[in-house]
């Protein structure tokens, strides 16, 4: 008689603590939620820090660009404005007058040769402020300033791609030709190629009289004697080769869930979201540009990219009097300016890590449609 | 015997009830963290769109935003010629956070552009 009582006194007895069993479940699963859902908050949050990093720091590297080529600009309208004058003077003193009986006039040449002697320096002041080392290198500096300025410890995991050939702030990518009339000439690393004007015409108007049957001064000649000089600074195509291309890279700060947990990366944990070898690491890119300036007369076509500035004395041999103020003029309004990555890039696809970025065309051919500002 | 075993017959509903203020307790922590994270997004973009774009981002609505733009007028600052120093900043701060007794909690971010 006892026995179903028992039984049923002992089916209690097992059930006692089982809600403690469902308690402790789900509290360890609320714990868990609420891990994740800090976790999640930081890594969102300093994703969006990266992003934020990449694009100010891209944004000062371009901009510190953009006052580089003012600058160029200035210096480029000086050497300009040097020639004018020497053609001013020359014009302005046409003909010259003597009894020498010879092509060219000693006074004309000798300003010639004191024109050439100012343009000089002129010309080297522009090289060395177009110099890469002057130019990209403090630019990207500004940029390494401002990336460590938002997110601590990041300057080391911030890249411009200086190291990457094909990119702009590759070390030797451009380079600057120029010639001196005195100081010699040279190739340089710089900002951007520059090709420099080397036969500026100037001429001048000769009124020398020979010796004739009955005098020694009295028959004239009119000669139109010319030379060329070393000026501005031009480009065979327009400015969009030059660009800035930003890269920070790093670990959430914290990271709960993440057991295998590496602060440099590559442990394959959970934010790499692989087992298989994950990186650890958030990427942001950003690409920025100097626009809407013009460091030179640029002229596809043109090789002299001769530029009618001052005058010439005219007619006389070989005097080009082209009116392309439109096509010439230098600009001094660089301004700089975020990009987009087109995301038809790589068949469709935006890219992802540095090594789409390096292997694309953004990185190797630099095909600067791939940008969109 | 029956005696014995009519006391436990509430003992989950007991359980649950006394759970429930934790499982709030702990939803609300998930959803103050989101506040939190919410927050700082906010900080975070308000503070670089005004480095970037001052109020005109804003549309007129300061939203706690204050700072020097790399905008000026309708388009971008022209760069002062020859490696000068510049600075532009954006900061931002929020004040919304939600939660239970959180009044005057405040987060506050700047975005720096700058040579310095």
């Amino acid at each position: 008689m006892l026995r179903p009582a028992l039984r049923a006194a002992r089916r209690v007895r097992r059930r006692a603590g089982q809600a403690a069993v469902f308690v402790a479940m789900i509290l360890f699963t609320l714990v868990i939620l609420l891990a994740m859902a800090t976790n999640i908050g930081i890594v969102v949050n300093d994703k969006i820090r990266m992003q934020n990093t990449a694009d100010l720091a891209t944004y000062a590297a371009a901009y510190s660009e953009a006052q580089v080529l003012n600058n160029l600009v200035y210096l480029n309208g000086i050497i300009a404005d040097s020639v004018a004058t020497c053609r001013s003077l020359l014009v302005s003193s046409s003909p010259y007058v003597d009894c020498l009986c010879q092509f060219e006039s000693p006074i004309a040449e000798a300003e010639i040769e004191a024109c050439k002697a100012a343009l000089d320096p002129l010309i080297m002041a522009f090289v060395m402020a177009a110099q890469y080392s002057a130019s990209v290198t403090p630019a990207l500096e500004r940029g390494y300033t401002t990336a460590e300025k938002n997110f601590n410890n990041i300057e080391s995991q911030t890249s411009f791609m200086e190291t990457l050939p094909g990119s702009p702030t590759f070390p030797t990518q451009y380079w600057l030709d120029y010639q001196t009339h005195f100081m010699g000439g040279g190739s340089l690393p710089a900002i951007a190629n520059y090709t420099q004007a080397t036969s500026i015409q100037v001429n001048y108007a000769h009124l020398t009289f020979c010796p004739g049957p009955m005098c020694s001064c009295c028959i004239p000649y009119l000669y139109y004697p010319q030379d060329s000089l070393n000026g501005w600074f031009y480009k065979e195509n327009s400015d969009p080769e030059i660009w800035v291309e930003g890269r920070v890279y790093g670990a959430p700060e914290k990271q709960f869930l993440d057991i295998a947990y590496s602060s440099g990366g590559g442990d394959g944990g959970f934010f790499g979201a692989s087992s298989t070898g994950g990186t650890d690491l958030l990427y942001a890119y950003a690409v920025a540009k100097p626009y809407e300036g013009s460091v030179g007369p640029t002229l596809t076509g043109n090789p002299n990219a001769d530029w009618t500035i001052g005058p010439l004395y005219s007619p006389g041999p070989g005097s080009l009097m082209l009116d392309k103020e439109g096509d010439l003029a230098i600009i001094e309004e660089y301004r700089a300016r975020l990009a987009g990555l087109n995301e038809d890039l790589q068949g469709g696809s935006a890219p992802t890590d540095l090594a789409q970025m390096d292997g694309a065309m953004l990185g190797k051919m630099w095909n600067v449609a791939y940008f969109k500002h | 015997m029956m005696h014995r075993l009519r006391p436990r017959r509430a003992q989950s509903a007991v359980e649950v009830i006394l759970l429930m203020p934790v499982v709030m307790m702990v939803f609300m922590a998930m959803y103050y963290l989101w506040s939190i994270t919410f927050a700082a997004q906010n900080c975070h973009m308000r503070a670089r769109e005004y480095a970037f774009h001052g109020d005109t981002y804003l549309g007129g609505r300061s939203h706690g935003t204050s700072g020097s733009s790399a905008l000026s007028g309708s388009d971008y600052q022209k760069a002062e010629r020859g490696l000068q120093s510049f600075s532009f900043t954006g900061s931002s701060d929020d004040t919304s956070i939600a939660g239970v007794g959180t009044s005057g909690r405040n987060i506050s971010v700047t975005a720096y552009i700058t040579s310095d």
